[in-house]
């Protein structure tokens, strides 16, 4: 019973971080598709569109923070091999 | 040679066949959605698949020698296997080890055979309970842990390998239902081609993590082997050739690519589109990093199938396939027990025969039924060339087949298969016979 408890504590944890991660990011993303296709909307034949330059660095910065999670994600997967761990601050890496 | 390095000989190489189908199992877990929303050609996802997964196994530089200690008491908390074990150069060990990749393999290949996703540790998992249940008995088989901690099998394969599914479809369907939203306004043009971009990253992250977890299983339970006959004594290192080995496997596998799986996932459960495919793979990519970096190893593929489903679930007019997905959970429900149930056939009768002898058989058994699967499975072909075709309700590949080549690195493991069988002609005739 305990260990259901345990078990079911973590998953919730899991839950609610991979929410914010794994579907926040990806809304994210979104975000910047739509902003770089402002403009074009409803109108099929459009050959060339060329987003806004404010669409395109709001665009840019959420394409950045996506780029920085995934880079962030190898980071969490290379320090799980040689024994350290991220952080959010520097130094980025700490030993276990 | 005496015997007990042959047996020993046998462990390496069917513990090197099994990270090869675990390989080819999963490439699937993070390619499937890449394939079928087109954002690689399926040649380019599974070479990059296969080279994320190279580099993932040489990543993990601290390996885990108790890889077996979740669910079998074959070795302390040290990782030295139990000195009652070792009479004879380890003997009764290794034979355990080895009746338990047997039926792990077997069981992957017929998984693989009916196309559907499975997961490899369970199936591992599943082969070294059932060699353990009927080597040492019910004790010998680490049910719960101490109960201080979710450890064994209960805690540590059946009751996450429950959640992690329901976790990954929860998370793809909010991720698809925002993205749709988001973009419901975009030209279909500039939002597939922008999506299928950001599938790479996230396609990627999955491959290189698979590398990091699954090869050590192997190099674990190999360098185990090398420690109950005596042949290494480092507890804290895995031996250089070991890892290469290993990643060797789990690289080639992946390249050979289990097309009838990574069919079954991309095309057979949903008809996806790139935004679909994305929020899937951040999903799987998310719910595995999240979860691995709090200390719970889940399924990869169990993760990466619910997300798919979940992102199904959550875009408007979407038709999920609720009978494959059926099957599929069917399968991941009998994988454990059936996995245990050829692991302890298998030392049953590798025990019965005994020694040498026995080892032989159940690796002839193993080599025997490869071949027929492999045989069976060119009747109906899923190579890189169909993998996307319309899916009929059967499953099957509706285009006629081009007469094709085989690739070249099952060609080559199928020649070694029977240059083996060769080998071993004398104690299999009775087996071969049986097997056809």
């Amino acid at each position: 019973m305990q260990i259901l408890a345990q078990l079911m504590e973590g998953a919730g944890e899991v839950l609610v971080y991979a929410v914010i991660l794994g579907a926040g990011l990806p809304a994210l993303f979104a975000v910047g598709v739509w902003a770089l296709s402002f403009g074009a909307r409803g109108v099929d034949d459009v050959v060339e569109h060329h987003p806004h330059p404010v669409a395109k660095v709001f665009a840019g910065a959420c394409f950045a923070v996506v780029v920085l999670a995934i880079l962030a994600g190898i980071g969490i997967i290379v320090g799980h091999g040689f024994g350290v761990t991220l952080q959010f601050g520097w130094p980025v890496f700490v030993a276990k | 040679m005496p015997p007990e390095l042959v047996i020993l000989s046998l462990v390496v190489v069917t513990s090197l066949a099994f990270d090869f189908t675990n390989g080819f199992h999963d490439t699937a877990n993070a390619m499937a959605t890449s394939i079928a929303t087109k954002a690689f050609k399926p040649k380019t996802a599974v070479t990059l698949s296969a080279i994320l997964n190279l580099v993932g196994a040489f990543l993990s530089v601290e390996v885990a020698l108790t890889v077996t200690n979740s669910v079998v008491n074959i070795q302390d908390s040290s990782g030295a296997p139990r000195p009652e074990l070792l009479q004879d150069g380890g003997q009764e060990l290794l034979l355990i080890v080895l009746a338990g990749l047997v039926g792990a393999i077997i069981w992957n290949l017929i998984t693989w055979l009916l196309g559907l996703p499975s997961s490899s540790s369970h199936a591992l998992f599943g082969g070294l309970i059932g060699a353990t249940l009927v080597g040492l008995g019910a004790s010998g088989v680490n049910w719960l842990g101490d109960g201080t901690k979710p450890d064994g099998v209960i805690g540590r394969v059946v009751l996450p390998a429950l959640m992690s599914p329901l976790i990954a479809i929860v998370v793809a369907t909010v991720g698809t239902w925002l993205v749709h939203c988001i973009t419901r306004h975009v030209l279909a043009r500039y939002r597939d081609t922008g999506f299928r971009w950001g599938q790479i990253g996230s396609a990627s992250l999955v491959a290189l993590a698979h590398g990091t977890n699954d090869a050590q299983k192997t190099m674990g339970i190999i360098t185990l082997a090398l420690i109950a006959s005596g042949r290494w004594t480092d507890l804290q290192q895995v031996p250089l050739w070991v890892k290469v080995a290993c990643a060797l496997a789990i690289t080639l596998g992946t390249y050979t690519g289990g097309w009838r799986i990574i069919r079954t996932m991309g095309k057979g459960l949903v008809e996806l589109t790139p935004p679909q495919g994305m929020a899937a793979e951040f999903s799987t990519a998310s719910v595995i990093l999240i979860s691995s970096h709090m200390g719970f190893a889940l399924s990869t593929t169990h993760v990466a199938t619910g997300s798919i489903l979940g992102s199904g679930v959550g875009k408007k007019g979407a038709k999920v396939n609720w009978w494959v997905a059926a099957k599929m959970m069917a399968a991941w429900c009998i994988t454990l027990p059936s996995a245990a149930l050829m692991g302890a056939l298998m030392w049953l009768i590798g025990h019965t025969i005994g020694g040498l002898a026995g080892a032989l058989v159940i690796s002839a058994l193993l080599v025997a039924s490869a071949i027929w699967m492999y045989r069976h499975s060119l009747r109906t072909r899923v190579d890189h060339n169909n993998v996307n075709e319309e899916w009929s309700d059967n499953g099957s590949v509706t285009a006629p087949q081009p007469a094709e080549p085989l690739p070249v690195a099952a060609h080559a493991a199928a020649q070694d298969a029977f240059a083996e069988l060769e080998k071993l002609e004398p104690h299999t005739e009775l087996e071969l016979a049986e097997a056809r």
